[in-house]
């Protein structure tokens, strides 16, 4: 090993080693998350959110779309754990499987965001030039236009319904997640010079997915978890104003949105689900919270 | 300064032209035809292609489009209400100052008592104020902003009395919904600020700072501070942006008489014309009240400053020298 | 050395530790070493040996959270710093003591002018005005060999030397007794590094400011310092005057640093680097820290503690099989590739 450590002042050196680091760092990374114990609780938890989403019809005796309107808008008890709703659904059955709808609103929209601005961004970041500069200005036009606004806008014309309810929000997400990529790009292009001397033509393509990728998840991750949390508000809200998925599908915002009418008289049926949709969110943020921490150590204290 | 003004000035231009684009070309595939929307479904047919010829509805698209930009930007006329033919550009005239008050109290808010909340945290790190503090931006952002509204007017309106359920006629009325909007804005710059205000901390010219034997005071508000508060124009930014999408639903939620009411009874109505022309007035909104911030900020960021400044100052001291050699 | 007290600077058994994530991290084990008024110490040794550490720890300047001073006395001008008041140390830093730091593109504040950024520390010194302080301010900028009229400038209009400059005129602003240089020229290229160099060999001249220069440069040490400490593993193993360790070196690590420098005038083909690597700072080996990669290793290496033993004059050397090893077995300390 050399006495000296100090190499060119800036540049950082290629090592040839990048499984390693990344093995390391993954189970480096795995250790911190465990330690702290709210983001291994915000864990726990989404993974009991999404046990119940699987297993709901076992979970619950009731259907969540019949109606018994001789047992409608009666409070909590043995039978209706969270009482029943204006059409005699148990709520209770409602809330799980609305577990199912929102956290397929969610995730399906961030996985849309993420895949088409991944290729968006990579699209931008490699070829430069006028791509690249077609690509940002389509990302700014759509930043310019607040996301609900979007999601409305795009539900026009979709209409509603799960499936394009998700596409309207996962919209909204891809200009985040293009930006990103890109800027990775950007960076590694900086030392692209440095290689420039030796690098052929194909170790350039080479170099910069083994490294842009593996650089780019990090941030990713945390992003993306945040942004399951803040679509699926997104989701509810527009549900609340009858865009979103359409009754019967349970869906919180629109349970919310449904027992508005009869705050004066069954605010329970308002409590369970803001309540049951704030401990979810709560607990995806816990965990984005984590995961960012674990991943870089330095941003904690 | 005023050269950098214009010159951000001059990059919204295209960006609000492009805006309009987008969602005059999005709202074009809505399903249903306008003419029978406006005529009701009592109308013939001969009536609905008369109204479509008049409206230039066959024309192609390309032809609408320009028909559209040239109305709304050059006449600025926003066109009329499919369903009762209201100007759009008058009702929303009268309903704005009602939602700028709460896009903007939210906004003030976020900076007067989320930043200094953040900041507090992060300078007593680890400390109880710091955990209570996080703890409450947590659920801050966690909980939808038209629930807690809805839970609030169950308390405060309802059960207890001190608030009215709806409207704003009364300065009562405002409280709820300014601080419900604000909610999610607010937590989310606290931690924002939290963790700026960190970064900046471990900085090697705050060590610089405490080297020279500056007081703890001194370098969290000369070092510290100002450092912190650049990266968190983005923030405010995006957070408008959000707000201006929530005030659509604590509208809602409030029964408050402005844009986003509009908005939302125009969707549930299906009047097309209401929904784009209200969309892409928001829009513009929040990109003028981005451009704002940044020059706010433009003028506090030395970077910026002095790529104004500089410059004039070299050239007077080269001619002060010139006049002094000579 | 028996005249502790009269040492302008003196530091005796000083213990730093790190804690992260539970861990231990002894940056500093035991560092004793003293300076006289005027005179440059030169802290060597490579990068995580304790250097910074100790140099932070003499103006007070340590991260609490993570860092703790466990013990050990740092006296200055028969001061004792460690039981100071958090008031008496701020007058004495910036004034009496002061630190030019690594590097120059992140010790500046951004936001503010470059002026202003002297003219603080002065004006809390001095005790003078706003006006006056910045007076001052430009005097130092150009005794830096920056212009006046950049004083209103900031900070990312500079370059990198110019930066560094400015750093050395903060901390030679109010004329501090104590320079403490942690690697000054290390961030800047070449050419700059020798300008540096010899601008803070001036304005110490000038001032008689006693100096240590931290650097893992051997060939700066020769050029400015009187005396010379050779780091290792947050210990001191060597030191004495700058012809007692280059001419005389005794310990294993020393003669492996002098013999791994590429011979310049009679052509190297290959490097001579010392096999094996700096240990971990959270998992130190006993007894002498060098041990794992002295060839000269003996079982009393491995326990216990490896008391200084005075060699000649003020030349002391932290190793107890010394006379062992000597110019002639560079060879075999350094790897043979």
């Amino acid at each position: 090993m050399l006495l000296s450590t100090d190499s060119v002042a800036g540049a950082p050196v290629y090592t040839g080693e990048p499984k390693f680091k990344k093995q390391g760092q993954l189970k480096e990374t795995m250790q911190r998350l465990m330690k702290n114990k709210l983001a291994v609780a915000g864990m726990v938890m989404i993974l009991i959110y999404i046990l119940l989403a699987i297993f709901a019809p076992l979970l619950t005796p009731y259907n969540y779309a019949e109606l018994h309107l001789s047992e409608k808008n009666q409070s909590m008890s043995s039978a209706h754990w969270c009482g029943t709703d204006d059409f005699g659904r148990d709520i209770l059955t409602r809330l799980l499987y609305a577990t199912r709808y929102s956290l397929g609103l969610g995730i399906g929209a961030v996985l849309i965001g993420l895949l088409v601005g991944i290729i968006l961004g990579c699209l931008a970041g490699y070829y430069g030039g006028v791509v690249e500069e077609v690509i940002m200005r389509f990302c700014d036009v759509m930043q310019a236009i607040p996301g609900t606004l979007l999601a409305i806008a795009i539900s026009m014309v979709l209409g509603s319904g799960f499936i394009n309810t998700i596409i309207a929000l996962g919209i909204g997400r891809i200009p985040i997640n293009c930006r990103m990529i890109r800027a990775q790009f950007l960076s590694q292009r900086k030392l692209e010079y440095v290689e420039a001397a030796q690098a052929t033509n194909c170790s350039k393509v080479n170099l910069m997915f083994r490294h842009i990728l593996p650089n780019t998840i990090s941030p990713l991750i945390v992003t993306t978890t945040m942004g399951v949390g803040g679509t699926i508000m997104m989701a509810a809200g527009l549900s609340f104003i009858n865009l979103g998925v359409q009754a019967p599908t349970p869906e919180w915002g629109a349970m919310i949105s449904a027992a508005r009418e009869y705050i004066r008289n069954y605010p329970y049926q308002i409590i369970f689900p803001g309540i049951f949709m704030a401990i979810f969110v709560l607990s995806l943020n816990l965990f984005g919270d984590g995961l960012r921490d674990a991943l870089d150590p330095k941003l904690k204290d | 300064m005023i050269r950098y003004v214009f010159k951000r000035i001059l990059m919204i231009i295209p960006v609000v032209l492009l805006v309009a684009v987008v969602i005059f070309t999005i709202m074009y595939f809505c399903p249903g035809d306008p003419a029978t929307i406006i005529l009701g479904t009592g109308a013939s047919a001969d009536e609905v292609e008369a109204l479509r010829d008049q409206m230039g509805l066959n024309d192609p698209y390309i032809v609408q489009l320009g028909s559209f930009m040239y109305q709304t930007f050059i006449k600025l006329d926003l066109g009329t209400s499919y369903i009762n033919g209201v100007s759009i550009a008058s009702e929303l005239a009268s309903r704005f100052s009602v939602t700028l008050v709460l896009a903007l109290s939210a906004m003030i808010i976020e900076i007067v008592i989320g930043m200094p909340l953040g900041i507090l945290a992060a300078t007593h790190r680890n400390g109880w104020v710091d955990q209570l503090c996080m703890l409450l931006a947590l659920i801050g952002i966690s909980v939808p902003s038209f629930w807690i509204g809805l839970q609030l007017l169950i308390i405060f309106s309802l059960k207890l009395g001190w608030l009215p359920a709806f409207g704003v006629s009364s300065w009562k009325g405002w409280i709820l919904p300014i601080f419900v909007n604000s909610l999610r804005g607010l937590a989310t710059m606290a931690r924002q600020s939290r963790s700026s205000m960190l970064e900046v901390i471990r900085s090697d010219y705050i060590s610089t700072a405490r080297a020279k034997g500056l007081s703890e005071r001194r370098i969290l508000y000369r070092y510290a501070l100002p450092n912190s508060l650049i990266p968190l124009i983005q923030t405010l930014g995006s957070s408008f942006g959000q707000s201006l999408g929530g005030t659509v639903i604590i509208e809602n939620v409030f029964s408050i008489p402005g844009i986003g009411q509009f908005l939302v009874s125009a969707i549930t109505n299906r009047d097309y014309a209401v929904i784009r022309s209200t969309v892409i007035v928001l829009s513009i909104a929040f990109s003028v009240a981005m451009l704002l911030v940044d020059v706010a900020f433009g003028f506090v960021d030395p970077r910026i400053k002095a790529q104004y400044e500089g410059r004039n100052k070299k050239i007077q001291w080269k001619r002060r020298n010139k006049a002094n050699a000579a | 050395m028996e005249n502790n007290e009269k040492a302008f600077l003196s530091v005796k058994d000083l213990v730093v530790e790190y804690t992260s994530n539970k861990q231990i991290i002894h940056a500093v084990n035991g560092v004793s070493f003293d300076i006289q008024r005027g005179k440059t110490l030169g802290l060597v040794g490579e990068t995580g040996a304790g250097k910074t550490t100790i140099a932070q720890s003499i103006l007070g300047i340590l991260p609490d959270p993570p860092a703790k001073l466990r013990s050990g006395e740092i006296w200055f001008d028969e001061k004792d710093l460690l039981h100071l008041s958090k008031d008496e140390m701020r007058a004495i830093r910036g004034a009496r003591v002061s630190m030019v730091f690594q590097d120059p593109m992140t010790a500046l504040n951004p936001t503010m002018r470059v002026g202003d950024q002297i003219a603080d520390g002065i004006q809390l010194h001095k005790g003078i005005s706003k006006k006056e302080a910045r007076h001052e301010a430009v005097k130092m900028l150009e005794m830096v060999g920056i212009p006046k009229f950049r004083a209103k400038e900031y900070p990312h209009q500079f370059s990198g030397g110019m930066k560094q400059r400015v750093v050395i005129a903060i901390a030679l602003a109010c004329s501090p007794e104590l320079l403490l240089a942690d690697e000054p020229t290390t961030a800047l290229d070449v050419t700059i590094q020798a300008q540096v160099l010899m601008l803070i060999n001036d304005l110490k001249t000038k001032n008689n400011t006693a100096m240590i220069l931290i650097t893992h440069d051997l060939g700066v040490v020769a050029e400015t310092c009187d005396d010379v400490a050779v780091v290792y593993a947050g210990e001191i193993v060597e030191r004495g005057s700058l012809e007692e360790v280059f001419d005389h070196a005794m310990h294993p690590y020393t003669l492996g640093l002098f013999g791994s420098q590429p011979n310049m005038s009679g052509g190297a083909d290959r490097l001579r680097p010392i096999t094996g690597m700096m240990p971990d700072p959270s998992a130190l080996p006993e007894g002498c820290k060098f041990h794992p990669r002295c060839p000269n290793a003996t079982d009393s290496c491995k326990t216990g503690k490896i008391e200084d033993i005075n060699l000649d004059g003020t030349h002391y050397c932290r190793c107890c099989n010394i006379g062992k090893a000597n110019k002639s077995e560079e060879g075999k300390i350094c790897q043979q590739l």
